[in-house]
């Protein structure tokens, strides 16, 4: 019961501080890449964390032991004596639901989110392969588009498309950096890192934190690719191509490129035009290392009580277990 | 032998091109590559059994036609591309979004100020 609540607590917690502290100050901009996995596993962290503590009530105690049949007939025992009170069965069957309700939701929603996914991308690859061209040299299809647009198709078939538009708004260098960002989308997942940050977001609509580590991760990741591709080409000059790509769209079709959000455009040219400062390797390895802790607190909290019980024999005399450990 | 992909992509240029709808032998004499009659028809079917080309009746034969021009599919492709914050499956991924002009304006000042100290550095 301690286990599970807090667990519980543990989980409720992060879900209330976990967002303010990683969007304290300005080092996520600086370091987009430790600050996508920390959203990562501050969200697995907190659904992980309430499932065991599910797990943590339906299953008293488990038994370490190097007898198969001698850990099955401790955890019998443990089972029976806290079902055969009415609270305790009742906790247990609680705790069951909330362990199958996470984990049930949770697969639904990424399955049918990354199926969404391939449906869209197949249908969209179909129409791209009648009606693009395929420039060979560069390793893009190219669409007669006057409006200036560039996104790539990540996947099995992954591909860079450029419209005629957007050719005509960059420059070789500034192409070169455009390629290089989609380039860094492409190899890094990008794509599976935001799927599953939305599937949790629409999994669980009413936690706040999937939400905004959804929108964050949507924000970081961009801020990730400008980067490898700053690395590449320079900061500036990936700064004058997302201008030039940005504001290229809003002669033609106002209507579509504001009603995407113009917020976040601005806000990258913005952070690339001063000179970058990354985190300084200390700060990042402290950052990585908090990451790490995030992950290890839980099972701590599992194998914690089950270490410092370790010995104790916890079943019925008569039954004699050299390695019998409580949760 | 062309890839299937390629012949559709061929074919459905070739109508696209056209005036008006054509037959599969008009299609094969626009190709200009030593393609089987049978494979022409073949494809040109399909294309129309995907939604892509209208099928008529003349005589014995069939004309085809598409079922919206080139520029009609060329520009549902970027309004996808384009509103992708609404896209909640991240089938895509873009570089940018749009902007608001007089943003844009103080950011091409920014963006030339900070050259012209690069330059001097």
């Amino acid at each position: 019961m301690i286990v599970a609540l807090s667990l519980l607590s543990y989980a409720l917690t992060l879900a209330v501080a976990g967002p303010r502290l990683l969007r304290a100050g300005s080092w996520a901009d600086r370091s987009p890449r430790l600050a996508i996995a920390a959203w990562q596993a501050l969200t697995v962290t907190v659904l992980a964390s309430a499932a065991l503590a599910g797990l943590a009530l339906t299953f008293p105690t488990m038994t370490v032991s190097a007898d198969l049949a001698e850990l099955l007939r401790a955890c019998v025992m443990a089972i029976r004596e806290q079902y055969a009170s009415p609270g305790g069965a009742a906790a247990g069957a609680t705790g069951a639901v909330l362990s199958l309700a996470i984990l049930g939701r949770t697969m639904w929603c990424l399955g049918s989110g990354l199926a969404g996914m391939a449906r869209e991308r197949t249908r969209h690859s179909r129409i791209l392969d009648v009606v693009g061209h395929t420039d060979t040299h560069r390793d893009v299809v190219v669409l007669d588009s006057a409006e200036p647009a560039v996104y790539c198709l990540p996947g099995r078939r992954r591909r860079t498309v450029v419209t005629i538009g957007a050719l005509q708004a960059l420059d070789e260098a500034q192409l070169d950096a455009v390629l290089a960002h989609e380039h860094a989308h492409l190899t890094e997942r990008h794509d599976l890192i935001l799927g599953l940050a939305r599937a949790l977001a629409s999994a669980f609509p009413a936690v706040a934190l999937f939400r905004t580590a959804a929108e964050e991760t949507a924000r970081l990741i961009e801020l990730r690719a400008d980067d490898a591709a700053a690395a590449r080409s320079g900061r500036l000059t990936v700064a004058a191509a997302l201008l030039a790509v940005a504001t290229g769209s809003i002669a033609l079709a106002p209507a579509v490129a504001l009603a995407a959000g113009g917020a976040g455009a601005a806000a990258r040219v913005r952070r690339l035009i001063p000179p970058h400062q990354p985190l300084g390797s200390a700060r990042t390895a402290a950052g990585s290392l908090a990451v790490a802790a995030l992950f290890a607190l839980p099972v701590l909290l599992l194998g914690g009580p089950a270490a410092a019980a370790a010995g104790q024999n916890l079943c019925p005399d008569g039954y004699v277990s050299t390695s019998t450990t409580a949760l | 032998m062309p890839k299937f992909g390629d012949l559709e992509s061929a074919i459905m240029e070739q109508i696209w091109r056209a005036d008006g709808p054509l037959l599969v032998r008009e299609v094969l004499d626009g190709l200009d590559r030593r393609l089987a009659y049978n494979t022409v028809h073949t494809v040109t079917e399909i294309l129309h059994r995907k939604g892509w080309l209208t099928k008529e009746r003349e005589g014995r034969a069939f004309r085809y036609g598409a079922a919206a021009g080139r520029d009609k599919y060329v520009a549902g492709l970027v309004t996808e591309a384009l509103s992708l914050t609404d896209d909640r499956t991240a089938a895509l991924l873009g570089f940018v979004e749009g902007m608001r002009p007089e943003e844009a304006e103080e950011l091409h000042r920014l963006l030339s100020a900070a050259r012209e100290q690069d330059a001097t550095a």
